[in-house]
C-alpha cells in the first residue's frame, strides 16, 4: 500500500514542539530526522506505535530542554542577585539613598498620576459618553462676548423632532447651586442640589435606579426622583416611593431612587423634578434661556452634522421677526448669535462658560501636573545614574579581577543592570507603601476624598507598575553598567584609576540639571504664594472680616426691617444691609442707557437697602447713600468709579439713567461708590449700578449681611439663629461668612499652590539626596587630595570653602537655568488674574537662598569631615 | 591532544564508515546495531555538534528529500584534523590493548 516515497507527517503538535527544542534554520534537518524515523516505523509497527515513539521523542526533548533552561536560568539569576545583595549590604548608605530617593520619585509620581488620571476621567463612567453633547449659546454684541451653558427649554425637544442626527436630547434647569426650599411634612429644607429635568436624563446618562422605573420615572407631572443622600435626608430609613414632598411651592411624589451621582460627573444633583410639572415651560420660548441642554447623537453621525441645523434655529427661531438686512447691519457692527456643541467628556476640563453646574476643572493645569510627575520620575532616576556612576571608582577594582578572571563585558553589564533592576523593585515596593501612607493627606490636599490606587478595577495596574520599575531599572542601570564594565583591567589594578574624571561633566550636568528642576518648582510654588498673599490682602473696597452673610430665599419680605431693628438691639451687632447679591456671588447683566449721552450697554446691576453699605464698610467717592428718609430713593442710583470711566460722565451726580427690563424706568444718580472687587481678582471691576431695595424690579432681598463685633463671634451667631427663627419659624437658617465667600473663589489656585508646595519640596528633597550622595563619594574620593593639600600647609575652613564652593557653584549655574523658565511660566500664570502682583525679585532670590542653604546643610558634614580629617590618616590609605 | 569521549568516538568513527549516508539516522541505527545500546537523537546531535565544534567534522545540507518530507538531511564528513584524531585514537587503542588477545589465549580464559 504504501510506497517508501510515501511520506506521512507525523502529529503536528509534536513535531512543533521538537522544531522549538531542536532549531536547525531553514533545513529543519532534525525534523527530517525524526519523520524518516517515524515513517519507518509506521511503516513496519503501525500508525499508532509510531504515533507513540513520536510523541514520546517530543515529550522528552522538551521536558529535558524545560528543565535546563530552568536549572541554568535560577543558578544565574540566583548568583547575580546573590552579588548584588552583597553589594547592597556592603554599600548601605549609597543603596538607602538610592532606594529611597527612587521610591520617592515614584510616589510623588504616582500620586500625582491618580489625581491627574482622576481629573481625566470625569463624565466618561456614562454608556454613551461619547455620543452626549452639550448645547452652549455664544452672544456677543460691542465687543462684550458672552458664552453660556444655557438654552431655551424648546431646544431640546425642537432638536429631537426636527434632526434625524438627534437620539435623544434633555434639558436641565437649576442645579448650579441656588437654594431650594423643600417641605417634608412640617419638616423644612434647604436644597442646593436640586434640578428640573425631563423624561430623557436617565436614558442620555447613565446614573444606575435603586428603586422605580428609569424610563418613565419622570414622565408624569408632579413627579420626583431623588438620589440616596436626598433620601437619607429627606426620609431616613423609610421607603421613599410614593411619598410626597413640597417644591416650588408643589406637592411631588416620589416615583424613583437613584445611586448618587459619582464625584466623576460635572454635576452632581440630589433631587430631580419632572419637567413637565411645569406648564410654563412648555411655552416654546426662546429669549427665556435658563436650561442647559445634552443632547446624544446616534451611532455615527458626526457633530457637524447638527452644527447647520442650530445655525438654521437661529435664524428661524432666537432672530425670527428681524430682516435680512438687519441682521446683517448687526453682524457689521460685531454681533454675533450662535449655538455649538461641546463633548461631554471635554467638559470637565475645558468648559469655562457662563452658568456651569460646578466649578471645572483646568485642563492645562493638569497637564502640568502630568508633566511635572514625569519630573520628578525623571529626576529621581537621574540621582541613580548620578549616584551608580560616581561610585564607579569604588567598582573599579572589582570589574578588574572579574575581568582578569575570565568575565567579559555583558555578563558584567548585565550584573550591573540586574543591581539597578532590583533597585528599582524594592523602590517600586516601598513607593506603593509610601503612597498608601501619604493618601489621607494626599486626599485633603486635593480636594478628592475619593482617590485610591485602583489595585482592583485596573487588574493591569499592578503589572503595568511592576513592567514600570523594570522599565526605569534597565534604563538607570544601562548607563552606569556601560561605564562600569569599560574599565579596563590592566590600569585598574595598577592602581592608576582614572578616578571618574571622564564622566565628571556629565555627573554635574545631571545635578544641575534637578537642581534647576527643582528651583523652577520652588520659583512656582513662591509665586502662586506670593499671589495668594496679595490676593488675601488686597483691599477689596469693603470689608470682608467679621461679615456674617445669610440666605433668606426670600423668607423674610416685609419682616426685613422688624429681622433689622431686632439685630441691632444686640450690642454685638454693628450694621444690618439687605441686597440682591453680595460680593463672591455675582451679579445681574442688564441693558441701560444714560440719558443726554450715548452710552447704551449692559451693565451689571444689583439692589441692596439702607445698610448695606455700612455692613460692608463700602467707601463713597461723592454724593449720597440711600436714606431712610428720602422716599425720592426708590428711584435713585448709585454707580461705581468704574462706570464714571467707562460712560465717560464728568459730573454724575443727578444724571437720569435708564435701565431696561425695569419698566424702562428713569433713575437719577445719587451718590459715587468707590470700585469694590463685586467678583474675583481674575476679573477687571467693570461698570456697576446699585438701585435700591424695594425699588428694582419688586426685588426681594437674598442676602442679609450682618457686621458682627468681636470678640464673641460664636454666641452672637447663635443669637442671630434665634432672632432669625423668631421671625420666619420653621425656615431653616443658611450662612456663610463674606470672607469664606471670596476666599472660595481662589479654590482653585489654593489647591494648585498646595499642591506645588508639596511636590517642589518633594522634588527638593530627592535632589538633596542625589547630591549627599554625590558629596560624600567626592569627599571620599579625594581624602589623599585634601591630606596632601593639609600637608602643604592648607588650612580646614579654606578646604572646606573649597569644597562647598564648587557645588554651590552648581546650584547657582542650576539657578541662572531655572529663573527664565520660571519667569515665562509664572506670568503666563498670572495673567489669570486681572489684578496680579508683581513677581519681582523676590521669589528668585527665596528660592536660589533655599536652595543654597540647604545644599550647604547637605554637603557640609562631608565637606568638613574632609577638611578636618587627620592628614595621617588621609595618606596611609597607599 | 585532545582525548575524545567514547561516545564522541564512536559518532566520529561511524561518521567515517557511513560516508555520503553519514547523517543522524543511520549513525544512530549504526551506533545502535554496534553498541547493543539505545541512542536517543539528543544524544547523537550533542557528540555532532561537539565534534564539528573541535573542527574534527564538517557538515552539509543535502537537497530536500521527499521520504523525509521535504527536508534536507545534514550530511557529515569528516575533516583533516577530524581524520588526524580518528587515527590516534585507533593508535591509542592499539597501544592500550596491545597483547591482550596473546594473553587471553595463553591463559584460556
Amino acid at each position: 500500500m504504501t510506497t517508501d516515497n510515501d511520506y506521512r507527517n507525523p502529529p503536528r503538535l509534536a513535531e512543533i514542539l521538537l522544531n522549538a527544542v531542536f532549531p536547525d534554520g531553514p533545513h529543519r534537518s532534525p525534523l527530517g530526522d525524526f519523520g524518516e524515523v517515524y515513517n519507518d516505523i509506521r511503516r513496519r509497527r503501525g500508525r499508532l506505535a509510531a504515533g507513540a515513539w513520536y510523541w514520546g521523542q517530543a515529550g522528552r526533548s522538551t521536558a529535558a530542554a524545560l528543565f535546563r533552561r530552568a536549572y541554568w536560568g535560577m543558578r544565574l539569576g540566583r548568583d547575580s542577585l546573590r552579588l548584588a545583595v552583597r553589594t547592597f549590604r556592603r554599600r548601605k548608605v549609597y543603596t538607602l539613598i538610592n532606594i529611597l530617593g527612587l521610591a520617592i520619585g515614584m510616589a510623588a509620581a504616582l500620586l500625582i498620576m491618580l489625581w491627574v488620571t482622576d481629573e481625566q476621567s470625569f463624565d466618561r463612567f456614562h454608556a454613551h459618553a461619547d455620543r452626549i453633547y452639550r448645547v452652549y449659546l455664544v452672544f456677543a454684541q460691542e465687543n462684550r462676548v458672552t458664552a453660556q451653558t444655557q438654552t431655551s427649554a424648546a431646544l431640546a425637544e425642537t432638536l429631537m423632532a426636527e434632526c434625524p442626527e438627534v437620539e435623544r436630547a434633555t434639558r436641565i434647569r437649576g442645579g448650579g447651586g441656588d437654594s431650594l426650599l423643600i417641605k417634608v411634612g412640617p419638616r423644612q429644607f434647604n436644597e442646593t442640589r436640586a434640578a428640573v429635568t425631563d423624561n430623557e436624563f436617565f436614558k442620555i446618562f447613565s446614573f444606575p435606579f435603586i428603586a422605580g422605573d428609569p424610563d418613565t420615572a419622570l414622565a408624569a407631572p408632579g413627579s420626583v426622583v431623588l438620589s440616596q443622600t436626598a433620601v437619607r435626608k429627606y426620609f431616613g430609613d423609610a421607603d421613599p416611593l410614593g411619598n410626597v414632598m413640597t417644591l416650588y411651592g408643589d406637592d411631588f411624589q416620589v416615583t424613583g431612587v437613584y445611586q448618587d451621582m459619582p464625584p466623576q460627573s460635572h454635576f452632581h444633583l440630589d433631587v430631580l423634578c419632572s419637567f413637565s410639572s411645569f406648564e410654563q415651560y412648555r411655552e416654546p420660548v426662546w429669549d427665556w434661556n435658563d436650561f442647559k441642554t445634552y443632547v446624544q447623537l446616534r451611532p455615527g453621525s458626526p457633530k457637524a452634522a447638527l452644527q447647520s441645523k442650530l445655525d438654521d434655529i437661529v435664524r428661524t427661531r432666537l432672530l425670527a421677526g428681524h430682516s435680512e438686512s438687519e441682521i446683517r447691519q448687526w453682524r457689521e457692527r460685531g454681533g454675533q448669535w450662535y449655538m455649538s456643541l461641546q463633548a461631554l467628556t471635554d467638559i470637565h476640563l475645558t468648559s469655562r462658560l457662563v452658568w456651569e453646574f460646578e466649578a471645572n476643572g483646568n485642563g492645562s493645569v493638569v497637564r502640568f501636573f502630568a508633566i511635572i510627575a514625569l519630573f520628578i520620575l525623571v529626576i529621581a532616576v537621574i540621582n541613580y545614574v548620578n549616584l551608580a556612576t560616581a561610585q564607579s571608582t569604588g567598582r573599579a577594582r572589582e570589574v578588574g579581577i572579574r575581568k582578569t578572571l575570565g568575565s567579559t563585558r555583558p555578563p558584567l553589564m548585565g550584573r550591573f543592570i540586574m543591581e539597578s533592576v532590583l533597585t528599582s523593585l524594592l523602590a517600586l515596593g516601598l513607593a506603593l507603601a509610601l503612597a498608601q501612607v501619604l493618601l489621607p493627606f494626599y486626599r485633603d490636599l486635593v480636594d478628592k476624598p475619593w482617590l485610591r490606587v485602583p489595585y482592583l478595577e485596573q487588574p493591569l495596574l499592578p503589572v503595568g507598575l511592576v513592567a514600570l520599575a523594570l522599565f526605569i531599572g534597565v534604563l538607570a542601570g544601562i548607563y552606569p553598567a556601560f561605564v562600569l564594565s569599560s574599565f579596563r583591567p590592566i590600569s585598574v589594578l595598577r592602581g592608576n584609576l582614572s578616578r571618574g574624571l571622564k564622566n565628571a561633566r556629565l555627573r554635574h550636568g545631571l545635578v544641575i540639571c534637578q537642581f534647576a528642576l527643582s528651583i523652577f518648582l520652588l520659583v512656582g510654588t513662591l509665586v502662586v504664594q506670593k499671589q495668594m498673599d496679595f490676593v488675601q490682602t488686597r483691599d477689596l473696597g469693603f470689608r470682608r472680616e467679621q461679615v456674617l452673610v445669610a440666605r433668606t430665599m426670600g423668607q423674610l419680605g416685609s419682616k426685613m426691617e422688624a429681622f433689622r431693628t431686632a439685630l441691632l438691639a444686640d450690642p454685638a451687632i454693628a450694621a444690618v444691609g439687605a441686597s440682591t447679591t453680595v460680593p463672591g456671588k455675582g451679579l445681574n447683566n442688564l441693558g441701560s442707557a444714560i440719558e443726554g449721552t450715548t452710552v447704551n450697554s449692559g451693565v451689571n446691576i444689583m439692589a441692596a437697602d439702607t445698610g448695606f453699605l455700612s455692613a460692608l464698610q463700602l467707601k463713597m467717592a461723592a454724593g449720597r447713600y440711600f436714606s431712610k428718609d428720602m422716599n425720592t430713593d426708590d428711584r435713585a442710583l448709585l454707580i461705581n468709579e468704574s462706570a464714571v470711566r467707562e460712560f465717560g460722565i464728568s459730573e454724575p451726580l443727578g444724571r437720569q439713567v435708564r435701565v431696561s427690563g425695569v419698566e424702562e424706568r428713569l433713575f437719577h444718580i445719587i451718590g459715587v461708590v468707590k470700585d469694590f472687587h463685586y467678583d474675583s481678582l481674575h476679573l477687571p471691576v467693570k461698570p456697576v449700578l446699585i438701585a435700591r431695595i424695594p425699588g428694582l424690579y419688586g426685588t426681594e432681598e437674598d442676602y442679609v449681611s450682618i457686621r458682627i463685633r468681636p470678640p464673641h463671634i460664636g454666641p452672637t451667631v447663635e443669637r442671630i439663629k434665634t432672632t432669625w427663627q423668631e421671625m420666619v419659624p420653621g425656615t431653616p437658617f443658611h450662612f456663610e461668612f463674606l470672607d469664606s465667600i471670596t476666599n472660595d473663589l481662589y479654590r482653585t489656585e489654593e489647591r494648585t499652590g498646595r499642591v506645588f508646595t508639596i511636590f517642589s519640596l518633594f522634588a527638593l528633597f530627592v535632589a538633596c539626596l542625589g547630591l549627599l550622595g554625590l558629596a560624600s563619594f567626592t569627599t571620599e574620593q579625594r581624602t589623599r587630595e585634601m591630606g596632601i593639600r593639609k600637608v602643604l600647609g592648607a588650612t580646614a575652613p579654606a578646604l572646606f570653602l573649597k569644597q562647598a564652593g564648587e557645588f554651590s557653584r552648581w546650584v547657582l549655574l542650576a539657578n541662572l537655568i531655572a529663573w527664565p523658565a520660571a519667569w515665562l511660566v509664572m506670568n503666563l500664570w498670572l495673567e489669570n488674574f486681572a489684578y496680579r502682583t508683581e513677581i519681582g525679585p523676590s521669589p528668585f532670590a527665596l528660592a536660589a537662598g533655599l536652595a543654597l542653604v540647604v545644599t550647604g546643610l547637605t554637603v557640609g558634614y562631608h565637606a568638613l569631615r574632609g577638611a578636618c580629617a587627620d592628614p595621617v590618616e588621609a595618606l596611609r590609605h597607599e | 591532544m585532545t582525548i575524545l569521549t567514547r561516545a564522541e568516538e564512536l559518532i566520529l568513527v561511524a561518521v567515517w564508515r557511513l560516508k555520503e549516508e553519514a547523517y543522524c539516522v543511520p549513525i544512530r541505527s549504526h551506533l545502535v546495531d554496534v553498541t547493543g545500546k539505545k541512542w536517543s537523537f539528543g544524544s547523537i546531535y550533542d557528540g555532532l555538534d561537539r565534534l564539528e565544534k573541535k573542527g574534527y567534522l564538517d557538515s552539509s545540507y543535502s537537497e530536500p528529500c521527499a521520504e523525509r518530507g521535504g527536508r534536507s538531511k545534514r550530511i557529515y564528513r569528516l575533516t583533516r584534523p577530524g581524520h588526524e584524531a580518528m587515527l590516534r585514537m585507533m593508535e591509542m587503542n592499539e597501544k592500550l590493548w596491545a597483547g591482550i588477545a596473546r594473553e587471553a589465549v595463553e591463559k584460556k580464559i
